[in-house]
């Protein structure tokens, strides 16, 4: 009985220990299909070469999505090893270096705040990393 | 326009006379608020500027007078971390990275763009607005690092 207990106990955390270190970024969702299709955004996933992908969404004028990837932005901010962030009258930029299967991933992220136009409003989000971390 | 802080007054205050004329675009105008809150020179046109540019950058340079006074050691021990973390900044850096052969999956206002060529002229440009978004993101890295090495510096000499 004790031994299947500590077996238990031993493949929880194991197993809990996998989820923590390797889970994928929240903000990769906003690169599938259902993304994609959304009116106001460009979407490209593009690769330089076999070292390096690059995932990236443009979303103007849709305050829903624009709050949305804020969300995964600051979600994603909590496992990052190194954390840049300027603030000016007019934008905000987040670039995060996050470590995804033993790899060093970029997110990028920065908001627009339109001055003269106080309607529009203009989100970009970019994750790059060597194809193994998006496996 | 000059990417560093290393701006005269008249220099700068030509930019200010530029930008109230709005004749800077807006790269030029996000570059010269950043130059303004970290410069040192001073005139009537350039904290005109500053107060006309927003409340943060006079928030950062609030913040950088109150650095001062935390005790130097700590400081260090800040320029110590923020050097390692301005090797990582770099080292994200992609120079002269471009899309490969592979057709890039692009969609446009929710629609695919079949053609390849338009394809990849969209993902060369959002490449190239990548690498401008991390230069200068390391560019702040880099002048938030020299600013915290001159307080270190300030405070060494004091003591």
């Amino acid at each position: 009985m004790i031994h299947r207990l500590i077996t238990l106990v031993l493949s929880l955390t194991f197993a809990v220990a996998a989820f923590a270190t390797n889970p994928r970024l929240e903000t990769m969702q906003f690169f599938s299909e259902q993304y994609r299709r959304m009116p106001n955004t460009k979407v490209v996933i593009t690769s330089s070469g076999s070292t390096h992908r690059y995932y990236s969404i443009s979303v103007s004028n849709n305050e829903k999505l624009e709050h949305a990837i804020e969300k995964a932005v600051q979600n994603d901010r909590a496992r990052a090893f190194n954390v840049v962030e300027t603030y000016t009258t007019d934008r905000t930029s987040i670039v995060l270096n996050i470590q995804v299967n033993n790899c060093t991933v970029s997110l990028g992220y920065s908001r627009d705040h339109d001055s003269d136009e106080e309607d529009e409003t203009y989100v970009k989000l970019f994750v790059s990393g060597p194809p193994e971390a998006f496996k | 326009m000059k990417q560093d802080n290393r701006l005269t007054r008249s220099q700068l205050e030509q930019l200010i006379e530029l930008y109230f004329d709005a004749r800077l675009d807006r790269d030029d105008e996000r570059r010269l608020a950043r130059v303004l809150a970290y410069t040192d020179i001073d005139s009537p046109a350039i904290a005109g500027a500053r107060a006309a540019m927003g409340v943060e950058v006079a928030a950062r340079r609030n913040r950088r007078r109150a650095m001062a006074a935390i005790p130097w050691r700590h400081i260090t021990a800040a320029a110590a971390s923020l050097a390692v973390l301005l090797s990582i900044a770099l080292y994200t850096l992609q120079p002269g990275m471009a899309p490969d052969s592979a057709v890039p999956t692009v969609y446009v206002n929710g629609r695919p763009v079949t053609d390849p060529v338009d394809a990849r002229r969209v993902a060369v440009a959002e490449l190239q607005e990548i690498n401008e978004f991390m230069r200068e993101m390391t560019i702040a890295q880099l002048e938030a690092y020299s600013d915290t090495q001159q307080i270190i510096n300030s405070n060494n000499q004091i003591k």
